[in-house]
């Protein structure tokens, strides 16, 4: 069972939500749709929902037309940013709601339908707080029910906005386990929304990354960390960082160094963008080596050391990372200018609209560590 | 309105997504529905006023606001309402700043007594103050003793319409400040400012809207009382009488001139309401604590 | 006092207990010490009489029925002024204030001349065979008119403030809409409807400007209950008399006040932290 969403558009009084949104979703994946407040995610996820209606476009279930369902008969689940759980209903009368509303044709028995709702209890584990009201339960319980309750209901999609917004840090990150533990046990095909790189990274499937109301990149988490389809997705997945490099023909302009890009398409470009990730600078083994950077500050953060670096004729900092191991071994003696080498860079070609036309990532010809991606020649001014 | 009417106005009212023809209709049903029960209940009392005022003409209606005790009613109510209104707006900013910036024993039974005149009937109250203040009252011998008379007279008036509108100010006041918390106060004693200064600089400027809202509902509740008033005052004409006391007894002999008396009050509400709506609407986010 | 951190607790304070103290406390003492001197017998003696009886039933039977009235229209109300545009919807925002605002008195002729035999809406309600000025109906219509806002003005800002999340839950889990009014949206706005309820009854209950003169006092018909107090001391000079029916309608009040302070935490009870 696959949900196709197709060509969706929608605008609001002169802003646009969704941009000829195209998507699949496999059955029983766990999808992100990850991206800033304003991309559109969440349009997205009230339109499958049946809240909303788009401009233009379809959704399709199994062949069957979603949007022509009224979100009752929808079959789908919703679990809300702040839950939304029914402040005058106990815990068990918030989860039996779906089932208690039904026509009495379809409604199950009271003795079926208190049998559910214990199960559902027990699968969130909350059994023991079937009679508590939602203002007696701290906010990672509440979450929980409000997920029982979409999933009394027996949805064929279940949507999640922003499941983990409303909580604290420590709870969002144990809590985040425990979601795709329980998706992996129920096996619905579920849609999550969030702005939470880590949260998307992390607990999904795939990952939808979305940009003012367009798809910016569709992949595996890693597929977007090693290959973002776009600048925004380099910057907005993989902490990617601009540099001033130019592409002329063949070959990409660096801090004065040359590199040959093989078969990049991206000579009539309006606009070039060279990308670098914390992680890819890396420290040469020999002082002297390598680019000059200037080191603005340091910060010891639990194993990894960061620093704001300042490389060669940049008047903007970027910023590295490194292990504590790696920079015990290579930091010159209280030297604040230290070499540093690429290991890694993404190059984009884009024209006007920002459409990219070419993308190229350069990595090391061999993997061993630390090696920079080169070979890099000084070109004579 | 039939069930099903009923059914399918609900089903508008509680609709989503794509709004069908049959609620867009229901909608207008209770749109309709609301409208004629605020003009059958509000509007044709009001219109009613200004229509009995002027059924004998401009003259007559002229005549009769012009008349001796109906001017000395006036000036009366206006005397009322100075005394007790800048009294009562000291006391709901008094109560606020004790009820705001302090924990102490007492405090909810104290709230609950600032709340108290509300729920009250007016006569009520009335009565209450000549148990107190009448001839034969608590106090009655010892203010006969020092030549004081308290009710039916001014005094009586005063102390009544207070009564009536004690809560008006404190209650727009006491919300507020309690959401704005102490914070910006303290910040201000830490700065040097001594207690007046953080009075007037800080929190008066904060909630002068507010305050503003409460003092006009105060003015208008003030100046239009009848009940508490109508016990304490023992209406003498000229002497004792308010205006809604004027009201009152011009209905009984001269029923135009009664109206044409009521349409002044009736005039000061438009009014009251008038910039009560354009205070909500200029400054609404001052007035209420949660926006 | 060390915790008081902000200066003028004693001044403030102060003022609030005096002007209190000398408005409300003396005033409340003194009616209860003249009730209480009466003793049982003395006070049923005053209250057990038919007159008494009947104005009591009249105030509290029209003020119960008046609320309730006031309780649907003002739920409709409120519901079409927060949920729908349309227009002169912030004029009829600012008329619903008129019954707090308009001197009871004012009202009071107003609804007696719109509503007499002669009247323009008594005329044409004569010819059906229905009176309303200087019966029960009117007492009761005159009730309906000074309590409707307090329905309005309770409801309005929770209404507001309803998260429509709620009703969008409901409605992804299947609920019809009359599911969704009935068992989401009624029962979160009970509370407040109460409390607004017994805001527009206890006013009800005291009101005397606005209802005497459509009422028109007629014994054992249409007499209520502050009128009684006001003839008292008025023209008997029955403070006794007046202290023990005041002692009744200060009663109901009171209960009134211990009701709404249960609503109060009931709807406390209902708040989600966030």
């Amino acid at each position: 069972m696959a949900i196709e969403i197709s060509r969706l558009r929608r605008q609001f009084d002169g802003f646009i939500a969704l941009d000829d949104v195209s998507l699949t979703i496999g059955d029983g994946e766990f999808v992100a749709v990850l991206g800033p407040s304003g991309s559109g995610k969440t349009s997205l996820l009230r339109i499958l929902a049946g809240l909303d209606q788009p401009d233009a476009g379809s959704v399709l279930r199994d062949g069957q037309d979603l949007l022509a369902l009224d979100a009752r008969r929808r079959g789908v689940g919703l679990v809300f940013q702040h839950y939304a759980l029914f402040p005058h209903m106990t815990v068990a009368q918030n989860v039996a709601f779906g089932l208690r509303v039904r026509p009495w044709r379809l409604r199950p028995k009271t003795s079926a339908i208190k049998a559910s709702v214990e199960n559902l209890l027990r699968k969130v584990e909350l059994e023991g707080f079937a009679h508590r009201y939602p203002a007696q339960l701290s906010g990672g319980q509440r979450q929980r029910v409000a997920l029982a309750r979409a999933l009394a209901i027996e949805p064929r999609l279940l949507l999640l906005d922003e499941p983990f917004g409303a909580l604290d840090a420590q709870v969002r990150v144990n809590l985040r386990g425990w979601l795709r533990e329980f998706h992996r046990s129920f096996g619905i095909t579920s849609l999550f929304v969030t702005h939470d790189q880590d949260e998307a990274l992390e607990m999904a499937d795939r990952v939808v990354l979305m940009n003012r109301g367009r798809i910016e990149q569709i992949g595996t988490p890693e597929q977007i960390y090693r290959q973002p389809a776009t600048p925004f997705a380099s910057r907005f997945i993989a902490r990617g960082q601009s540099l001033p490099g130019e592409v002329k023909g063949q070959q990409l302009h660096l801090f004065g160094h040359v590199w040959r890009i093989e078969n990049f398409a991206g000579n009539d470009a309006h606009e070039v963008t060279v990308h670098v990730r914390p992680e890819d600078i890396v420290l040469t083994s020999l002082p002297g080596d390598g680019l000059k950077a200037k080191l603005l500050n340091l910060r010891h953060v639990a194993g990894t050391v960061r620093a704001s670096l300042l490389v060669e004729s940049m008047d903007e900092p970027i910023e590295a990372e490194w292990s504590e191991r790696d920079w015990a071994r290579h930091h010159g003696p209280a030297d604040d200018v230290i070499g540093v080498h690429f290991q890694a860079l993404s190059v984009f070609a884009s024209d006007r609209e920002g459409r990219v036309l070419a993308r190229a990532t350069l990595h090391p010809p061999h993997a061993s560590f630390p090696v920079a991606v080169g070979p890099w020649r000084r070109v004579e001014a | 309105m039939g069930g099903g009417a009923l059914m399918a106005a609900v089903a508008a009212v509680v609709s989503m997504g794509r709004p069908t023809w049959s609620m867009r209709v229901a909608r207008v049903v209770l749109v309709l529905a609301a409208l004629a029960v605020l003009g059958w209940l509000l509007v044709l009392p009001l219109l009613a006023i200004f229509a009995e005022a002027f059924r004998q003409g401009v003259a007559f209606y002229l005549d009769a606001i012009r008349q001796p005790d109906t001017l000395a009613a006036v000036r009366l109510t206006l005397t009322v309402a100075a005394i007790a209104v800048p009294l009562n707006m000291v006391f709901g900013l008094a109560a606020a700043w004790s009820m705001t910036h302090f924990e102490f024993r007492g405090k909810s039974l104290l709230a609950a007594l600032i709340d108290l005149p509300f729920s009250i009937s007016p006569v009520v109250a009335g009565m209450m103050l000549i148990l107190v203040y009448g001839k034969d009252g608590w106090l009655g011998s010892w203010l006969e003793a020092h030549n004081v008379q308290v009710i039916f007279a001014l005094p009586g008036l005063v102390l009544a319409t207070v009564l009536v509108t004690l809560p008006f100010v404190a209650r727009e006041l006491i919300p507020l400040m309690q959401a704005q918390g102490s914070e910006q106060e303290e910040a201000a004693l830490t700065l040097g400012a001594g207690g007046w200064q953080i009075f007037f600089r800080v929190t008066l400027p904060r909630v002068r809207w507010a305050l503003l809202y409460g003092v006009l509902l105060c003015n208008a509740r003030a100046m239009g009382e009848f009940g508490a008033v109508y016990v304490v005052s023992g209406h003498l004409r000229g002497i004792t009488n308010t205006l809604p006391l004027q009201v009152d007894q011009l209905y009984q002999e001269n029923f135009s001139a009664a109206f044409a008396v009521a349409s002044l009050l009736a005039l000061l509400t438009v009014l009251t309401l008038g910039i009560k709506r354009f205070v909500e609407w200029r400054h609404g986010g001052e007035l209420n604590a949660n926006t | 006092m060390a915790r008081h951190v902000l200066p003028g607790f004693r001044l403030s304070t102060g003022y609030t207990l005096v002007v209190l103290g000398s408005c409300v406390l003396l005033p409340l003492a003194a009616l209860l010490w003249t009730a209480c001197e009466l003793g049982p017998a003395g006070w049923w003696a005053q209250i057990g009489t038919r007159r008494v009886l009947a104005a009591l039933k009249l105030s509290f039977g029209a003020a119960l029925l008046a609320a309730t009235i006031d309780a649907l229209l003002g739920l409709l109300v409120a519901w079409v002024l927060v949920r729908y545009r349309f227009a002169f919807r912030r004029v009829c925002d600012a008329l619903v204030d008129l019954p707090f605002a308009l001197p009871t008195a004012v009202a009071g002729i107003s609804l007696t001349a719109l509503y007499a035999p002669n009247g323009w809406i008594g005329s044409r309600l004569a010819p059906l065979g229905i009176q309303v000025a200087y019966t029960r109906l009117g007492v009761l219509l005159a009730m309906v008119f000074v309590g409707l806002p307090f329905v309005v003005r309770t409801l309005q800002p929770v209404l507001e403030s309803m998260e429509s999340d709620l009703e969008e839950a409901a409605y992804t889990l299947g609920a019809s809409s009359v599911q969704r009014f009935f068992r989401v949206v009624l029962p979160l706005l009970l509370p407040t409807l109460l409390t607004g309820y017994a805001l527009a009854l206890a006013r009800a209950i005291g009101e005397y400007g606005s209802v005497i003169f459509i009422a028109g006092n007629r014994l054992f018909r249409t007499e209520i209950a502050p009128y009684l107090i006001v003839q008292k001391i008025d023209s008997q000079y029955d403070y006794r008399g007046a202290a023990a029916l005041g002692a009744v309608m200060l009663g109901a009040s009171l209960l009134l006040l211990v009701a709404m302070a249960w609503l109060n935490r009931w709807t406390r009870r209902w708040a989600v932290v966030r």
